[in-house]
């Protein structure tokens, strides 16, 4: 269910209603009247008033609608030759500024409603105009109390909502519908259900008594004067006054009867508002004068607060008077909308600082990576390509050999391309980093056909091994004595995978020695040898024979296996070896 | 249609402003992720330059060392090498018969084989002729290995006999090299 809360601020009193429910079927939950208390900024009086009258009140900010009094209205009407809503809007303004002499149109709030109208030819309006600076009063003290309203009206077209809502206008009859206010009376002429006509009187339930101005001229009643503050109230006085204000009343009542011209006869005469029991001292040219009752509230009756349940009511979407105040710089603004301008700005400084930022982020892409080639402008990864092609590539110009002489054609293309930005699949440093690919490709390519890489195990060299053993022959000296070969034969064994490469080595020998004895020790002692070498993988002693004609031995087919991993090398030689 | 019904000129702005945020924002992003690579780029390149020179230095040294051994493009010949080396000084091997042959140790790896034999099977050599031969052969290519060394006296010895130091040889080179499967 939807709340919704209608404000009326008269002169001197305020009144404020809650609803609870829809338009065709509400109640009242909260319901205020009170006077406006005395200060020097009338805003902030009126804010203090209904703030504290308020408290407890918590409606949505579009569910609360204000009533201001009519005696700050005047009332115009006006025929224009077209109803289009939309045109007459854009004109209404311009078209009613000559009735309106006593104000700057500017300074000046119109709204239009519509008495009768034949679609397309012509309109017959009723206008109301409201001064800027008396509407906005009300308005910022509603702000300050809490209670910013989503729309303003005038208290009669609440008025007659609120009749309409309670079923009292008929469609054949003509009502007078009266709100006596504290210093100004609202009256509402309906006819058939529609409204007829609607003025003001300024004379109320609490009129002035001291100092009391003179009564204002038919004109100025209409022209909405602002009433001086409340001055000290004198008891007999104030019912004088009264008196005289339900007796002026009665006289306007009756000047607005006589001039009504209704198509239907009039009903009845519905009061509403403060009390002023004077004012029903019989029918006004017999027409039955009555209270206006019906209306749900707190009590029996809603009381004064009539005003503020048709503002309450248009609320929750029901009224067919829809008043519209809030026009211009008056205009109701939520939260976001107060914000919407300033947020405006700030996402546009939002877009410029991006852009500002994207702009020199661009442009520090620029130095850092390969910069503008077409200008001359080089980037820091565009000037380490450079430099690191000029350091490695010859320069017939420069006579300049580089680091690399005679640079494979594959690898001087792509540095010339890169250098010239042509490669556009890579960034700067990804260009650097195939420059080295190529070069890692390259060499790998040539270190292969060198036979330097790892990838194939080479065989072991027959050579190395027979230079070993003999080696060893040549550094045994005393040792080993004289001796002779016949033959060398140094093979590097078929392995298969998996099993332990080696090289065999196979000689013919010959000891030599004056004793045979001393011969064998030497054939001994180089077997020795032999075995105590960590790259023999195996030797098998053979048998030894005499010289013929003795001075040593000999032994034919001496083998010895040789792991030439096993050979102890110097670095050099180990680099080379690998 | 209420909503541009709605749409003023400061929630038009702030509606172009957001979407236009948005886009410059994304490109911002992206374009300063980039700024930061090339940042960490640039003080990577040192050592990239760094390596690329010394790769260009190793890649010199390799194909001068394949120059050296006659195996650079063109001229990828092992008997080319095989008699150039038979006749460099101190050795002076001169005219050898080379028989070139393949097998296959293991999968996916071939070795090329040549017989050497001296053509004139009569010639004598010395000792160090011979060794200075072989050792030439596996000192100037990695790629190569004397895999073979038969040395006999050129005249036969019996045991005890003194030779007068002239010998013939028969000798097998290898290249091992990884074939594609």
């Amino acid at each position: 269910m939807a709340k919704s809360c209608g404000i009326h601020i008269g002169q001197r009193r305020f009144a404020i209603v809650v609803l609870d429910g829809s338009a065709k079927k509400n109640k009242v939950v909260f319901q205020r009247e009170g006077d406006i208390p005395p200060g020097e900024d009338p805003i902030l009086a009126t804010a203090q008033g209904l703030k504290e009258a308020s408290k407890g009140v918590k409606v949505p900010g579009e569910n609360i609608g204000l009533a201001v009094d009519s005696g700050l209205a005047a009332y115009r009407t006006l025929n224009l030759p077209f109803d289009d809503k939309a045109k007459i809007e854009d004109v209404v303004k311009f078209e009613v500024e000559s009735q309106l002499p006593q104000w700057d149109i500017d300074e000046v709030i119109v709204d239009f409603l519509t008495l009768s109208s034949t679609p397309g030819v012509e309109s017959n309006l009723l206008i109301t105009a409201v001064p800027k600076d008396r509407l906005e009063a009300r308005i910022r003290a509603c702000e300050r109390a809490g209670l910013e309203p989503y729309e303003a009206e005038l208290d009669t077209t609440a008025l007659f909502n609120a009749a309409e809502q309670v079923g009292l206008l008929g469609e054949d009859g003509a009502q007078v519908l009266v709100h006596v206010g504290d210093a100004s009376t609202s009256v509402v002429v309906v006819d058939g259900g529609r409204l007829h006509a609607m003025r003001s009187v300024h004379s109320g339930a609490e009129p002035l008594v001291a100092a009391a101005p003179p009564p204002p001229s038919d004109d100025e009643e209409e022209d909405g004067a602002e009433l001086p503050p409340e001055p000290e109230i004198d008891p007999a006085a104030l019912a004088q006054r009264r008196a005289e204000s339900a007796s002026r009343l009665r006289r306007e009542l009756a000047r607005t009867l006589s001039a009504a011209n209704t198509d239907n006869p009039v009903e009845g005469i519905f009061v509403t508002g403060l009390q002023l029991p004077e004012l029903f001292d019989g029918p006004i040219l017999d027409v039955e004068i009555r209270p206006f009752d019906g209306l749900p509230g707190e009590g029996d009756d809603v009381g004064e607060c009539a005003v503020a349940y048709g503002a309450a009511l248009r609320r929750l979407g029901g009224g067919s008077l829809k008043g519209t105040l809030r026009r211009e710089e008056l205009r109701y603004t939520g939260k976001f909308e107060r914000l919407e301008l300033p947020l405006a700005v700030l996402c546009l400084l939002l877009v410029m600082s991006l852009w500002v930022h994207l702009t020199i982020v661009n442009r520090q892409i620029l130095w850092r990576g390969e910069g503008d080639l077409d200008r001359g402008q080089r980037g820091d990864l565009q000037i380490w390509l450079e430099a690191s092609n000029a350091y490695m590539l010859p320069s017939a110009e420069d006579d300049y050999p580089g680091v690399l002489t005679v640079p494979p054609e594959e690898i001087a293309a792509y540095c010339q391309a890169a250098a010239s930005g042509s490669d556009l699949d890579r960034t700067k440093m990804q260009e650097l980093r195939n420059i080295e690919r190529l070069l890692t490709i390259e060499l790998d390519e040539v270190n292969r056909e060198l036979g330097r890489t790892s990838e194939v195990e080479h065989p072991q060299s027959a050579l190395e091994a027979l230079t070993t053993v003999l080696e060893l022959v040549n550094g045994m000296g005393d040792e080993i004595g004289r001796v002779g070969l016949r033959q060398l034969a140094s093979n590097t064994a078929q392995t298969k995978a998996g099993s332990e490469a080696y090289v065999q080595v196979k000689m013919d020998m010959d000891f030599f020695a004056e004793a045979d004895l001393a011969a064998t020790r030497h054939y001994n002692n180089f077997a020795n040898a032999l075995e105590d070498q960590p790259w023999c993988r195996k030797f098998e002693r053979k048998q030894t024979k005499v010289l013929d004609g003795g001075g040593g031995i000999y032994v034919d087919g001496l083998t010895i296996e040789v792991d030439t991993t096993r050979i102890e090398r110097d670095d050099d030689e180990q680099e080379q070896g690998q | 249609m209420r909503f541009f019904r709605s749409l003023n000129f400061p929630r038009a702005m702030i509606l172009g402003s957001l979407i236009g945020a948005a886009i410059i924002g994304y490109l911002a992003y992206q374009r300063t992720a980039e700024l930061k690579q090339l940042e960490t780029d640039l003080k990577d390149a040192p050592f990239v330059v760094k390596s690329i020179q010394m790769k260009a230095k190793q890649l010199d040294d390799a194909l001068k060392a394949a120059n050296r051994e006659g195996l650079s493009s063109g001229q990828d010949d092992p008997e080319y090498y095989i008699r150039q080396r038979a006749q460099v000084e101190n050795v002076g091997i001169g005219q050898v018969d080379i028989n070139p042959s393949k097998s296959s140790p293991a999968k996916d790896v071939e070795d090329l084989k040549f017989k050497i034999r001296p053509t004139e099977r009569s010639t004598r050599f010395l000792r160090g002729s011979i060794a200075n031969f072989l050792y030439k052969l596996e000192q100037d290519s990695r790629r190569v290995k004397v895999t073979s060394i038969k040395i006999d006296p050129i005249d036969k010895l019996k045991p005890g006999e003194i030779s007068d130091d002239y010998w013939t040889f028969e000798a097998e080179l290898t290249s091992r090299r990884k074939v594609e499967g």
